[in-house]
């Protein structure tokens, strides 16, 4: 028996050995090249860098609408201005070589880059740049992958223009307010002054599209592939393959692009289904570019070292950890009876210690706000709302003026958050906060739809909610929030003078005079506290030592076409 | 055995309509269940878009005509230009991306498939091999280990395994040879691998807990056959130790055992979303997980009715292979 036993121990043993050794035999990489040290600090051509996303919901510019998707869309396309890489609040030219608004900002005329070409090397003209914002409009514009139509989700970027509610409304399938003057010349009219007009169409999903390619697919290798499975644009990079889903997209060096050639030969763009697992690819040395998993970024920190900016990589200084344009706050309820007191909102938004959120939920990835206008933003300033700080004593102080002294009087708030996001540890410490102070709140949390119906019903009391840029404006914050006719001001706070002063800004022409306009505004809603803004986002990324030059900006785009490897 | 078939898929019928029926009450009723706002994230979609994509989605209709239409589109042959022509069975379009759900499962479903495939092979060679030697040397140091390891697998987590294999043969490996030899940490293709090397950790954690249980069921069946009359008299008869085992003993203690792989195989056919996920592996799992909380409906109902059919096919399977294992079992008549 003990004979026939080692035999069979043997057996499985020498099994596995052998399919171990096979395994590894055949799991040796294909072709090993020794890393070497970076010959010089001059940028090099060549090389290919990994970068994690998400699988993206759409590639095509027509409907591309998170992060995910916009990622690969702005390493394809140049839209007609760029957001400035080194200063975000900064537009530069693009596929537009020049532009200039009109006295009251009501019309803006684009001149394009005369040799701008697509990677397939037919001429960028004015008349892509008409086709492909009327196909963002029409709400009857077809899905390249199903022929059937798919309206753009992402059309509210062209509200501005005249004839876009006609377009959208189907009444029309041409915006009236868009004109292909000459073939480098786009004149865009708006039914309102909108001196921000050059931060809008600086994003992704605006770039031109060719009309033909849209429309009767990317040839690859002799078979019509879906436009949406592989655009063609006019950026730095092109698709070196169609999107394998779920896997990888694939971009390489654009040789028809008319701005500086990308030193990168690819981009390989990887999907993942969780951060962690990218992570992990990561520490393996398989992945350039990741986000760091939960609760590892102090141990990131010490192993790859916190970049000086906060946004930039470079070897040995390669977690980055600068704010992003986007901001988590409470809404309070203007209009309900009890929060309509200034001085309760006052109250609550005092009492609440805003760095003990951040160091203890987020290991230290988030950023106390002190303006519902994050940092990276024309019209930022430090310190804006004043009460957007921890003060228990003024908390306290606030809460008497309000007529209830020690929280008498006031019944148990309702504090809401949706479910199923992480937040249940925040609204935890928001509810000590305001026990401390003597404000009783409970929780009521909902799947995400069911508590955006219930903002949307206007019955909350207290409730979190965050908002993420498009442009780095404060328009996009100060308007979609807190003006009175805007659908997501869920905190329904009204102020006419408000409503003119977002207006009367967006008159101004001149940058730095329009920041300084929106500064005053964005400190005359935070002396009223409609919301109490808790944190700005932060990244959580970390790059390899082999990329360089990479930047990684507020908003969350990375400026591939600058970056190089050292190998 | 066409009859056995048919009845079978007869069987099926309900089971299709049952199951389809209650995910459509369950998306119609459930709270919160609204596609369209959950594309839009925190913003407030601008009312004509969303009305026109509900519209569009039939989401304004009740969910009888919702499933009535479901069924008709399920229909591979339909009239086209006035004329019946086979289009292939249309499970609608992803509410989330705008693509064909059938084309988001041609692509997902090999993989998946792949995976399977080679998690049972585990399961096969290691579970039913395991149980084999835990049997025939019962009380011996291999069957303790057996025991023990079978234990061990049980209880550990599918995604702490994963996690840890990833650690060991990817990480680890890596640095301590070099970057000579390792394994992919994730993936389902690489420039830098075979294709086939990319299935190797995921398989084994895939089949981690699957091929403890076949081990624990080939080692008890066995064990309980080995004691019956006609094991003994086969061994009177002279018989070898291994014709024993192998002509007379396994054929009857395989059953239960190829049952259980057999609904494990069903059950890996509709994916397997955590090692999906710590793999990164392209599956229908982690797809059909994420439509669900997207509540990307048209994508959730694909992915449950090929499941269903999968599900289906390797029942049928399982129950047609008893009949070579079991010479006493037969599918012809109506006595049966």
């Amino acid at each position: 028996m003990h004979v026939h036993t080692r035999k069979w121990v043997a057996a499985v043993l020498a099994l596995g050995l052998v399919a171990s050794v096979a395994g590894m035999g055949g799991c040796a990489p294909k072709a090993q090249e020794p890393e070497t040290p970076a010959a010089s600090d001059q940028p090099t051509p060549g090389g290919m860098m990994s970068f994690y996303i998400g699988e993206p919901a759409y590639i095509d510019p027509y409907n591309c609408q998170e992060t995910e998707g916009m990622q690969v869309t702005q390493a394809l396309f140049d839209s007609l201005t760029n957001f400035d890489v080194a200063d975000p609040t900064k537009v530069v030219p693009a596929a537009a070589a020049s532009w200039e608004p009109n006295a009251d900002a009501t019309v803006w005329t684009f001149k394009l880059d005369p040799n701008g070409k697509f990677a397939d090397g037919t001429p960028v003209k004015a008349a892509d740049f008409v086709y492909a914002w009327n196909r963002i409009a029409n709400p009857e514009t077809v899905n390249t992958a199903t022929g059937k139509a798919d309206p753009s989700i992402i059309s509210y970027h062209l509200g501005f223009i005249d004839g876009f509610d006609k377009v959208s409304a189907g009444e029309a399938t041409e915006m009236s307010g868009l004109k292909a003057i000459d073939d480098t010349t786009l004149e865009v009219t708006l039914s309102q002054s909108f001196a921000d007009f050059e931060y809008v169409v600086a994003h992704p999903s605006l770039a031109p599209v060719p009309q033909a390619l849209v429309e009767g697919g990317v040839d690859v290798n002799g078979e019509k592939v879906a436009y949406g499975e592989m655009p063609i644009g006019n950026g730095p990079f092109k698709m070196a393959e169609p999107w394998k889903h779920n896997q990888y997209i694939k971009v390489e060096r654009n040789d028809n692009y008319n701005g500086d050639a990308a030193y990168l030969d690819t981009v390989e763009f990887r999907i993942f289904k969780d951060p962690e697992t990218a992570y992990t690819e990561f520490e393996a040395g398989n992945l350039d570019f990741t986000q760091i998993g939960e609760g590892k970024i102090k141990d990131a920190i010490a192993k790859y070292g916190e970049s000086a900016d906060g946004y930039t990589v470079a070897a040995g200084e390669q977690v980055l950890l600068g704010a992003e344009t986007s901001t988590y706050y409470l809404i309070m309820n203007n209009e309900q009876e009890l929060l309509k007191n200034a001085d309760l909102r006052k109250a609550i938004t005092l009492a609440i210690n805003r760095q003990a959120i951040c160091d203890t939920v987020f290991e230290g990835t988030r950023e106390p706000a002190d303006s519902i206008l994050p940092p990276a933003m024309a019209g930022y300033k430090s310190g804006a709302w004043a009460d957007s700080k921890y003060d228990m004593e003024a908390a306290k102080a606030a809460l008497a003026a309000a007529g209830y002294p020690g929280g008498e009087g006031l019944p148990t708030f309702k504090l809401a958050f949706n479910s199923g996001g992480g937040h249940e540890k925040i609204m935890e410490l928001v509810q000590a906060d305001l026990k401390a102070i003597g404000i009783e709140t409970e929780f009521e949390s909902a799947d995400f739809p069911v508590y955006l119906k219930q903002l949307d019903e206007g019955k909350h009391q207290i409730a979190r909610l965050g908002w993420v840029a498009d442009y780095p404006i404060a328009y996009n914050f100060l308007y979609a929030l807190f003006d009175s006719k805007s659908t997501d001001n869920k905190a329904l706070y009204k102020n006419t003078d408000v409503d003119k002063a977002i207006k009367d800004a967006e008159m101004i022409t001149d940058a730095t005079a329009r920041a300084e306009a929106f500064a005053a505004i964005d400190a005359t809603i935070g002396a009223d506290n409609p919301v109490a803004p808790l944190m700005f986002y932060k990244h959580h990324h970390v790059g390899s030592d082999r990329i360089r030059d990479f930047k990684f900006n507020a908003l969350y785009f990375g400026n591939f076409e600058k970056a190089w490897v050292s190998e | 055995m066409l009859e056995y078939i048919s009845r079978r898929v007869a069987q099926f019928i309900p089971v299709f309509f049952g199951v389809t029926l209650a995910l459509f009450l369950i998306s119609n009723y459930m709270p919160g269940a609204d596609p369209i706002q959950m594309r839009f994230g925190e913003r407030t979609p601008p009312p004509e878009i969303k009305a026109q994509l509900i519209e569009q989605y039939g989401l304004d209709q009740p969910w009888y005509v919702q499933y009535g239409k479901y069924l008709a589109a399920l229909v591979p042959v339909k009239v086209v230009e006035g004329e019946l022509a086979w289009t292939g069975p249309d499970l609608g379009t992803s509410i989330y991306t705008g693509r064909p759900v059938m084309t988001i499962f041609m692509e997902t479903y090999p993989f998946t498939i792949r995976l399977a495939f080679v998690a049972i092979l585990i399961e096969i060679i290691m579970g039913i091999g395991a149980g084999v030697i835990s049997a025939v040397k019962q009380y011996s140091f291999a069957d303790v280990m057996v025991t023990l390891s079978t234990s061990i697998l049980v209880s550990l987590p599918v995604f702490w395994l994963g996690l840890m294999l990833q650690y060991v043969f990817g990480i680890w490996l890596k640095n301590a040879t070099g970057g000579a030899f390792y394994l992919p940490i994730s993936g389902a293709e690489s420039a830098v691998f075979p294709d086939w090397v990319h299935l190797i950790l995921p398989g084994i954690t895939l089949a981690s807990v699957s091929t403890a249980y076949a081990a624990r069921i080939m080692r008890s069946q066995l064990l309980e056959v080995m004691n019956q009359d006609f094991v003994r008299t086969a061994r009177a008869k002279g018989l070898s130790e291994r014709g024993v085992l192998w002509k007379h003993s396994m054929k009857n203690a395989l059953i239960p055992v190829v049952t259980f792989i057999g609904l494990d195989l069903g059950a890996m056919f509709a994916g397997a979303v955590l090692t999906e996920t710590v793999f990164n592996w392209p599956g229908v799992g982690f797809t059909i997980a994420r439509s669900i909380f997207q509540r990307d409906f048209p994508v959730v109902f694909g992915g449950v009715t090929v499941m269903l059919f999968a599900v289906m096919i390797i029942n049928l399977l399982v129950d047609i292979s008893y009949a070579f294992l079991d010479p006493r079992i037969r599918y012809g008549g109506k006595s049966e």
